[in-house]
């Protein structure tokens, strides 16, 4: 069975080092990129099965980041996380149908079982079988 | 836009009788078909007896909550598209939302214009994921009264703020 991949997109390096421990303690295949363009850049050159990112960033954010995901990798889920939640980004991402919006600062554990149930939920576990 | 057809059935959900009328008399006006409640248990038996396109559903109800209701909605219909109405909004809610499968949330007062903007994305993204065809196909059993129409929606009322 293939170890599901993830790419985690935040410009904070101990979020960036936290989540590629625990993924990687997991037995996923993390990969981290600063922002928004690197993350697109790695996505060129390989698939995930789910796309974890911050809002606030760099160059690229987020939302902007979802959009662009969504529209070349429309198969990929897109979970944001964000420690300046408010209603209008909320909003935003419902309505780009993300699978998924967390706050910061959260539980690793939780955050791993909301990433996992959108892998599940998404029917790649019988690809992954 | 208007929505030409296949004709868009639409389902109202709201306690406040002037939402529900100037909704359902801008709906039909644009050539939905128009039906209403005004609880959370009508809601419930009319989603399960009829193929809506698009469930417009205030959150407070007096029986129940919008979003307490949403997954039993969408397991009994899983491609109706449910726009939540609050005039209660919070992070939590809208991640509550986005959790329980809602396409859009509302925030209340709303200028109409918003909500007609929501529906439209709602309907264009059901017909993107191919379920026109689906319902074109289906028989369409109803057992609900469809709203008189009035006949006379106005672009003012279309900007008018509807509040609660």
């Amino acid at each position: 069975m293939e170890s599901p991949s993830i790419l985690v997109v935040d410009d904070e390096l101990l979020i960036r080092d936290l989540l590629y421990d625990f993924f990687h303690d997991q037995g996923w295949d993390i990969t981290v990129a600063e922002d928004g363009q690197k993350a697109l850049d790695i996505m060129q050159e390989k698939r995930f099965d789910v796309v974890l990112t911050d809002l606030r960033m760099p160059t690229m954010d987020g939302m902007t980041l979802t959009s662009q995901v969504q529209k070349e990798y429309p198969d990929v889920p897109v979970v944001i996380m964000t420690g300046y939640p408010s209603v209008e980004t909320a909003v935003e991402a419902l309505r780009k149908r993300v699978a998924d919006y967390i706050t910061k600062p959260f539980n690793v554990n939780d955050l791993f079982k909301r990433v996992t149930s959108h892998l599940l939920s998404d029917g790649r576990k019988e690809n992954q079988e | 836009m208007k929505i030409q057809s296949p004709q868009q059935r639409i389902l109202i959900t709201d306690d406040e009788e002037s939402i529900r009328d100037n909704l359902s008399e801008y709906f039909l006006d644009q050539g939905y078909i128009v039906d209403i409640a005004c609880d959370a248990g009508t809601t419930i038996s009319q989603v399960e007896g009829n193929d809506y396109n698009v469930l417009l559903l205030d959150d407070m109800l007096p029986d129940d909550t919008g979003l307490g209701i949403l997954p039993g909605l969408l397991e009994s219909r899983p491609s109706l598209s449910v726009i939540v109405m609050t005039g209660y909004p919070t992070v939590d809610t809208i991640i509550t939302a986005v959790r329980r499968g809602a396409c859009d949330v509302v925030v209340k007062p709303f200028v109409l214009c918003e909500l007609i903007a929501a529906v439209e994305r709602a309907v264009l993204r059901n017909r993107r994921l191919g379920g026109e065809e689906l319902r074109e196909n289906e028989t369409v059993h109803t057992d609900s009264v469809p709203v008189a129409a009035t006949g006379h929606s106005s672009a003012t009322q279309a900007a008018s703020q509807v509040e609660k």
